[in-house]
């Protein structure tokens, strides 16, 4: 049930109720969770970000699944990165002083796949945020009303809730 | 900004708030009073209770426990009791205590009003009492009979097996290796180079020909100078290539220092998965503590499961989810390393002159770089040990004075 409520919601951000930047903001933020480890600092301070910034939580919580199986494929080159940095010689006083940090040392950034991860969350994060928002801006002119007559999605919208849920928004 | 999202942040931090610093300290007082008493079995009492944040302290002014015996006296009686932790040590599973204290400690004082117990919470004490030993040593019981019995170790390891001292080993030659050619480079003589190539300019420099002799001893200083610069070049080479020795080495340490950490947690997985440790899951204590009382209240929607189950198709077993690679932890210097234990300072002290105060106690002493020390004072005698272990050797203080 919640994944049929969470899909419809996505549909109807998709479908014009949330603006292109809004969804490609959740869809960012979403990735940072789904591809870095998910127990760790940073992670509480996206979550905390995508409460109280204006991004589409359906397209974040999407996001952070997709990119969280898509995780398991990056994990070996996070890993790489990760070790590559941390072992760089001219960076080690760098580390060292954040190792010593009360709240930064809780971040687990001495982890080779936390640190990778979240690096290449980073780096992907500005062309991942134009990419969605062209692709957004583009289903919406010429996607939208074929996804609308399939018939899954025909399905989905005569289901009981989603009357149910028409009629309440009403 | 989201306006909801802000304002459900802000109204979790408002709770969090005023329950932190106005509702925490009442609570706390009334839980220690209404627990500390069905325990006790006679009044326990609380001043007043402060928790202070930074740093982490509580505080508990006037604690009276009640004797069980005299209706009108003090069992004990505590002026003031404190403890406050350091916090950010606990984030590294670290107990650093600041102050353990408690101060104006009485016994059998005389109290005011009468600290026995009515008589329908006694009965009611012993009751709870008589459950809860009932559930523990059913709990005891189900955790002898199904987790102890099962340890058995089903492999013994052999040192050859672990990868750890291997590691060990070859971070240790590779040491030991980079230790000599250090000491090699310090025994090569440069300074003889040095000279016989100075000796051979000024030798150059020197030179006039005025004649066909000259002209050959000037020849021969020549060849003599080139032989000496080609002696500081091969020198020079030699140095180079003994300082790239020393740096691959290094390099070589530290991937091995980095192996050794995957060394070890392979070690640890390997002996874990070999160990066959009994498991106190959840389910299992659950059991053990409830499931007599649940199997008899629920019997017959038991046995109307059972039946229902024999006709239901086997569920299809659950595909066992792929974890995430866990990744490596890169170990860094702490600047300031704290001690698995540490009581800076311990202190009680009795409505007269007495008081013992132990300061500085961690079983890791070389850490905290303070010896113990332990005070005792009254109006007839003074003492005090110090027990200095920061060192490799140890030096001990023990001073004492008697009126």
């Amino acid at each position: 049930m919640v994944w049929l409520k969470l899909i419809k919601k996505l549909f109807k951000a998709l479908n014009a109720e949330a603006s292109p930047s809004e969804i490609a903001g959740g869809v960012i933020l979403g990735c940072i969770i789904g591809l870095t480890p998910t127990f760790t600092l940073h992670n509480l301070i996206v979550v905390f970000l995508i409460i109280i910034l204006k991004v589409n939580i359906s397209a974040a919580i999407f996001s952070s699944i997709l990119f969280g199986i898509l995780g398991f494929a990056v994990d070996p080159l996070s890993h790489f990165i990760g070790q590559k940095l941390l072992l760089f010689d001219w960076l080690t006083p760098f580390w060292t002083a954040l190792y010593n940090m009360p709240i930064i040392a809780l971040s687990k950034f001495n982890n080779t796949i936390v640190l990778g991860s979240l690096i290449i969350s980073i780096i992907i994060m500005l062309p991942l945020f134009k990419t969605t928002k062209k692709l957004v801006i583009k289903y919406r002119e010429k996607l939208k009303y074929r996804v609308e007559k399939l018939k899954i999605i025909q399905i989905l919208k005569s289901s009981k809730i989603y009357q149910l849920y028409r009629k309440v928004k009403i | 900004m989201r306006r909801k999202g802000l304002i459900t942040v802000l109204v979790i931090a408002v709770v969090v708030f005023v329950f932190g610093f106005f509702l925490l300290d009442n609570i706390i007082e009334g839980s220690i009073e209404k627990i500390g008493t069905a325990i006790w079995g006679a009044k326990i009492e609380v001043g007043d209770v402060n928790i202070k944040w930074s740093p982490l302290s509580m505080e508990i002014i006037k604690f009276t426990a009640a004797s069980r015996k005299h209706e009108f006296k003090n069992l004990i009686d505590i002026g003031k009791m404190k403890f406050s932790v350091i916090v950010s040590p606990l984030f590294e599973g670290k107990i650093n205590i600041e102050e353990v204290s408690g101060q104006q400690l009485g016994f059998n004082t005389k109290r005011k009003k009468s600290g026995f117990l009515p008589k329908e919470k006694k009965k009611k004490r012993q009751k709870t009492i008589e459950k809860w030993k009932e559930k523990l040593s059913d709990m005891m019981e189900g955790i002898k009979t199904r987790g102890v019995k099962k340890i058995e170790v089903l492999y013994e390891f052999k040192q050859h097996e672990l990868k750890t001292p291997r590691v060990i080993d070859n971070i240790e030659k590779e040491f030991n290796k980079t230790k000599n050619e250090i000491e090699r480079l310090k025994q090569l003589n440069a300074q003889k180079i040095v000279d016989d190539l100075k000796q051979s300019i000024k030798e150059i420099e020197s030179i006039k020909i005025k004649n066909v002799q000259d002209a050959v001893s000037a020849q021969e200083k020549i060849s003599k100078f080139q032989d000496s610069l080609k002696k500081a070049e091969n020198f020079q080479k030699n140095i180079n290539n003994r300082i790239e020795k020393i740096k691959s080495s290094l390099n070589q340490i530290n991937r091995q220092l980095y192996n050794l950490n995957q060394a070890k947690q392979q070690d640890m997985k390997a002996i874990m998965g070999r160990l066959k440790l009994p498991s106190f899951e959840t389910r299992e204590i659950a059991e053990v503590i409830f499931g007599p009382l649940l199997t008899d209240k629920f019997k017959t929607v038991l046995e109307y499961r059972e039946k229902i189950k024999k006709h239901v198709p086997p569920k299809q077993e659950k595909k066992v989810k792929r974890p995430r690679e866990q990744g490596t932890d890169i170990v860094f210097i702490k600047e300031k390393m704290n001690p698995p234990f540490w009581i800076k300072k311990a202190l009680i002290s009795g409505k007269q002159e007495q008081m013992i105060q132990v300061s500085n106690y961690s079983p890791a002493p070389w850490i905290t770089g303070k010896p113990v020390s332990i005070k005792a004072e009254n109006d007839q005698f003074d003492l005090e040990i110090v027990l200095d272990r920061t060192t490799e050797i140890a030096k001990d203080l023990i001073k004492g004075t008697y009126n």
